[in-house]
């Protein structure tokens, strides 16, 4: 194991504009909104339904906005430059698997995934953690992007002294402005008003990053997109 | 007494959860639109005596589904409830005819006082 910190570069700043705030403050006051409601509706009311449904939900809500701070605070972290990650060398499928359940589990609608390991079994220098929030970040998106019950791909090769990890779905195909900006603070791509703030893809390029790898975003002429990434192979594997 | 009708418009389904529990069922008839289009639908279907309307949502904002509310009933109510803190929103949605402004998080109590003043029973 060790620790790197990351060196230091610009962080990716721009200036704060209505759409970002307009993102955050729905990121943050709408799970807020469920806490302050059902915890006033609990002090109104002792019915059956209300002592049934309000502390889960307030509970799920509670689990929301924990998930935005902590997006807040950790891009704070990365543009900052103070973000510690501690690559290490792991084995990438079950990590993927780990990452496609616990991914699908969280989708606002219901999709499938297939998952497609190519080549030998690839061990990748990278910090287990993030590197399985990554992979969900862009299982959520392709989820997003899909219709209900839609299949979603995800195909992991090794390619050079990289292992390459792509999530393949059918959505709306990306125009050349929109696949340039995809990984950008607040992306175009994310709806606004929807369960995102618009930070998600952002981190994940900057984590990706900050553990030597690259993203990509790409449509085809068959109407495929491909949300990606590479990470460097673990030593042992390389060459 | 016959229940009221209220139509929730937004695009957060846990939020409609929370707006159809606040409402007493045996007081108002609930008819849930999750966006801009599906609440276009909905009024062109039937207009209820109330409305909830978010601001912004996927596929549009709230300023389109008041603007063709009071096009169609003038004296509907429609209360907006938003987590957006522009003071431009709350102006537009003035300007269009909404009836009663909250920011989220919204206190359900409160809610229910701006349906009782706007609908008294």
């Amino acid at each position: 194991v060790r620790n790197k910190r990351h060196e230091a570069r610009e962080p990716d700043l721009e200036p704060a504009s209505a759409p970002a705030l307009s993102r955050l403050s729905h990121g943050l006051r709408t799970p807020l909104s469920l806490i302050v409601g059902y915890a006033e509706l609990l002090t109104m009311r002792r019915d059956e339904q209300t002592l049934g449904e309000a502390p889960q939900r307030i509970l799920e809500a509670a689990e929301q906005l924990t998930g935005v701070v902590d997006d807040l605070l950790t891009v704070y972290a990365i543009d900052a430059n103070v973000l510690f990650v501690a690559p290490v060398s792991v084995e990438l499928e079950p990590l993927l698997q780990g990452a496609v359940e616990a991914a699908l589990a969280r989708a606002a609608q219901p999709v499938t995934a297939d998952v497609e390991q190519r080549a030998r079994p690839a061990r990748v220098l990278a910090d287990p953690e993030y590197l399985v929030e990554i992979v969900g970040t862009l299982l959520e998106n392709a989820a997003n992007r899909s219709a209900e019950g839609a299949t979603i791909a995800l195909e992991a090769r090794v390619e050079d002294d990289f292992a390459r990890v792509e999530i393949r779905d059918d959505g709306t195909p990306l125009s050349d402005e929109e696949r340039a900006s995809a990984f950008d603070r607040f992306s175009a791509l994310v709806p606004a008003g929807g369960r995102t703030t618009g930070l998600e893809l952002y981190k994940a390029r900057r984590l990706v990053e900050l553990q030597g790898g690259r993203v990509w975003a790409e449509s085809d002429d068959s109407g495929q997109t491909r949300f990606g990434f590479a990470l460097p192979l673990a030593t042992e594997q390389v060459g | 007494m016959s229940p009221i009708s209220i139509l929730l418009v937004d695009d957060d389904p846990n939020v409609r959860a929370l707006l159809r529990l606040t409402l007493p069922p045996n007081e108002a008839e609930v008819h849930e639109a999750s966006g801009v289009g599906d609440a276009l639908r909905e009024i062109e279907r039937e207009i209820p005596d109330l409305v909830l309307l978010d601001w912004v949502m996927p596929d549009g904002t709230g300023a389109n589904v008041l603007a063709e509310l009071k096009r169609r009933r003038g004296d509907l109510p429609v209360i907006v409830l938003t987590a957006e803190l522009d003071a431009r929103t709350r102006t537009t949605a003035e300007r269009l005819g909404a009836d009663a402004f909250l920011t989220k998080p919204f206190s359900p109590l409160e809610l229910l006082g701006q349906i009782e003043r706007l609908l008294p029973r």
